[in-house]
């Protein structure tokens, strides 16, 4: 292939990183790796300084405690634990119609178990604009008396919508709900405070937004939010007990820590604040606005969720199915995302039909030559 | 955790916070207010529950060090 590869695919995981995550990482696999929170040696010391620097870091930027910031696998890992965790008394719980599997395969499955019930309110129509008063008004539509927790993706992984988490966690603050936010897509591209937001527990990856390695997810919990947990084993702390103790966040984090990631994600952090949010979301709006313009020129390509400008942009060519454009786009050096994106209830609301789309999605480093590059092989392939 | 009002000069005090993240939680409060204080793995025979750990400091600060912490929401055993 003499194509350079050109990489828009960064709602999946960002690509290329950040010097600063690379060295960070390497530094640590190289330096000081021992296994943090286990023992009191110089390398375990080291590590757990690593370890909770980055706590520190992420709460900051979020609006929590380091206590609260509790390091998981991954988003999925992290969603599991918390529906799993606040559910696991039973009760009814409402997700949007935005959701990712991640959240919809832990609710259903519990659901099936007849361990909890739960309904799908609607936060975004593809025929008019939902504001965000009637969201609240569709929430309260699906709402029970046993309602126990709202769970909402903050930006959707197939377009660049985003719910007005804001007035539902103020809703749900004043209701007693408790409020679970997937911030998948929204970390490090969008500002999120979990106080002034009403977020009880909010979900996300390193690797995508913050720029971290793959391996790592996040849990952050509001202060008095506790949870059953998911998984039990060593956690280094009270090691004669035989439970998982009080302790947040090592109460959640049983087995050993990826510290090489999470000192990644310290560094990406740092990369983000150095560069504010805002200049990032504008580079990547600047992105979604060059690729509309120039997409919107070619008759046989349909935009989905026109209306919205952000890092993700959805569309289908006329009459090609989309994994055949996207195997044919690779082949020219592009990376995108054809199908479903683990989004079904995402893909219905939008009305994509049959095979799902393709989507672009940009990051920090993504040029406009690129989306020019892009755009033209999707042009050739159109008058093709 | 040591309350005594007397300490002879360079004694190190410990406060056992639990967990080694609420030890280096309550390191950098201290760090925070100039006090040097170092986050430790408590001796285990001192617990009938196994691995703790907490921070240590320099005795003579032990009253404004507990009632920092304290004040902070950290809990001390």
């Amino acid at each position: 292939m003499n194509n350079p590869t050109v990489y828009f695919d960064n709602a999946a995981t960002t690509f290329p990183k950040p010097q600063s995550v690379l060295s960070s990482t390497i530094e640590c696999l190289e330096r000081y790796c021992g296994n943090a929170g286990r023992g009191s040696h110089l390398l375990a010391m080291r590590s757990a300084e690593a370890v909770f620097d980055a706590r520190d870091a992420v709460a900051e930027l979020f609006g929590a405690s380091p206590e609260n910031a509790v390091f998981t696998l991954n988003t999925t890992y992290a969603l599991n634990m918390a529906i799993k965790g606040i559910m696991a008394s039973g009760g009814h719980v409402l997700i949007s119609n935005m959701e990712h599997n991640s959240t919809l395969r832990p609710v259903a499955k519990l659901a099936s178990q007849k361990k909890i019930t739960y309904d799908v309110f609607e936060a975004y129509s593809s025929s008019r604009q939902l504001s965000s008063k009637d969201v609240i008004s569709n929430i309260v539509s699906k709402l029970r008396a046993d309602t126990k927790m709202v769970i909402c993706v903050h930006s959707s992984n197939i377009c660049s919508y985003s719910l007005p988490i804001g007035d539902i966690g103020r809703f749900c603050k004043r209701h007693g709900l408790i409020f679970l936010v997937d911030a998948a897509q929204s970390a490090g591209h969008m500002p999120i405070n979990m106080q002034n937001d009403g977020i009880d527990i909010l979900c996300m990856p390193a690797h995508k937004g913050l720029y971290a390695p793959q391996g790592l997810g996040i849990m952050l919990l509001g202060e008095g939010v506790r949870l059953e947990t998911l998984i039990e084993g060593g956690n280094g702390v009270n090691s004669l007990d035989i439970g998982m103790g009080k302790i947040s966040p090592e109460r959640y984090e049983g087995g050993t820590l990826c510290t090489p990631a999470i000192a990644g994600l310290c560094a990406g952090i740092k990369f983000i604040q150095s560069l504010g949010i805002e200049t990032i979301s504008g580079h990547e709006e600047a992105l979604w606005r060059r690729m509309y313009a120039n997409l919107s020129s070619l008759s046989r390509v349909r935009i989905y969720d026109e209306a919205h400008v952000g890092s993700i942009l959805l569309f289908n060519v006329e009459g090609k199915d989309p994994d055949d454009v996207g195997r044919y786009l690779s082949q020219k050096g592009f990376c995108l995302r054809t199908g479903y994106h683990c989004s079904p209830l995402a893909h219905k609301a939008l009305g994509t039909g049959e095979g799902g789309a393709l989507r672009a999605s940009f990051s920090l480093f993504n040029t406009d030559k690129e989306v020019d590059m892009l755009c033209e092989a999707i042009r050739g392939l159109c008058e093709a | 955790m040591n309350n005594n009002t007397s300490y002879r000069a360079g004694a190190v005090c410990s406060a056992v916070t639990g967990s080694m993240t609420t030890a280096l939680k309550a390191k950098k409060i201290l760090a925070g207010v100039g006090i040097r204080a170092n986050a430790v793995k408590l001796s285990s025979k001192n617990t009938a529950r196994g691995c703790i750990y907490g921070v240590e400091y320099p005795c003579e600060l032990s009253g404004n060090v507990r009632s920092m912490l304290l004040n902070a929401g950290i809990e001390l055993s």
